[in-house]
């Protein structure tokens, strides 16, 4: 199975953008959750068509704490 | 033969450059900036051998764009870098080159690896002018060249940072890219 990842983008002015790879059904939100529930005050998770099949890619709109 | 710490097939254009690519990093720096993300490649003991031909199969049977080369440093190996740079451009393959040094430091072998490369990325790490939103680079200071090549002209897009995680079979947790300090504290715990 191809190696699990999670990108975080971190822009300049506070935003987080975090996308999943490799990871099945609600497993990409817990580990996303994990990574980033210290850092957020407000979150936006948007579930990409994938969710819903087995590989899932998931984009995940934070507001991160400054 | 170049001497390498590890190699890994990476996908992430705004730390290592477009398309997908094989991030090699050498063996050894004599640089040592203060800050450093990776100290523990300053020393050329110990490493792996690595030759043209075991990049190109790679690359080849993975269907990457080229290579992106960091360290450690780099040009510290010219000589034998500046023949594999050489056999990857002949086969049309890119070249990304991360260095510490600057142009006019640069030998005659160093050179010549500069102006085959598509992109290189040059200049000291400088703790004091440390900014983790911009594109390959860790400080303000540091350069990044377009001058020639299937990149030539490449628009840089500074402003965010990421941060790679890479979760292992056993939870076990890789981290690449520019850590902002707050993603770094979280890291700690």
């Amino acid at each position: 199975m191809p190696e699990k990842k999670i990108v975080v983008n971190v822009s300049d002015t506070g935003e987080i953008d975090a996308e999943t790879f490799n990871m099945e059904g609600t497993e990409c939100l817990e580990e996303l959750d994990k990574l980033l529930k210290d850092l957020a005050l407000e979150s936006k998770t948007t579930k990409k068509e994938d969710f819903f099949r087995n590989t899932t890619k998931v984009e995940n709109t934070i507001k991160v704490k400054k | 033969m170049i001497n390498i710490q590890r190699m890994m097939l990476v996908d992430n254009e705004h730390l290592y450059g477009p398309g997908k690519r094989l991030l090699i990093y050498l063996k050894g720096c004599s640089i040592h900036c203060e800050g450093c993300i990776n100290p523990h490649l300053w020393s050329f003991e110990g490493g792996t051998p690595l030759s043209s031909e075991e990049i190109l199969k790679i690359l080849n049977e993975n269907d990457l764009d080229g290579v992106t080369l960091h360290g450690g440093e780099p040009l510290d190996q010219a000589e034998e870098l500046l023949k594999i740079v050489k056999d990857l451009k002949s086969s049309g393959k890119t070249v990304i080159l991360f260095t510490g040094y600057s142009k006019k430091e640069l030998s005659s072998y160093k050179l010549k690896i500069w102006n085959l490369a598509d992109i290189v990325v040059a200049g000291r790490f400088q703790l004091k002018k440390r900014n983790v939103y911009l594109q390959f680079r860790g400080s303000t200071n540091q350069r990044v060249f377009t001058h020639q090549g299937k990149y030539k002209g490449y628009k840089l897009k500074d402003g965010y940072t990421t941060a790679l995680f890479t979760i292992g079979e056993n939870g076990e947790m890789d981290v690449n890219g520019f850590l902002t300090d707050d993603i770094a504290e979280l890291m700690k715990n």
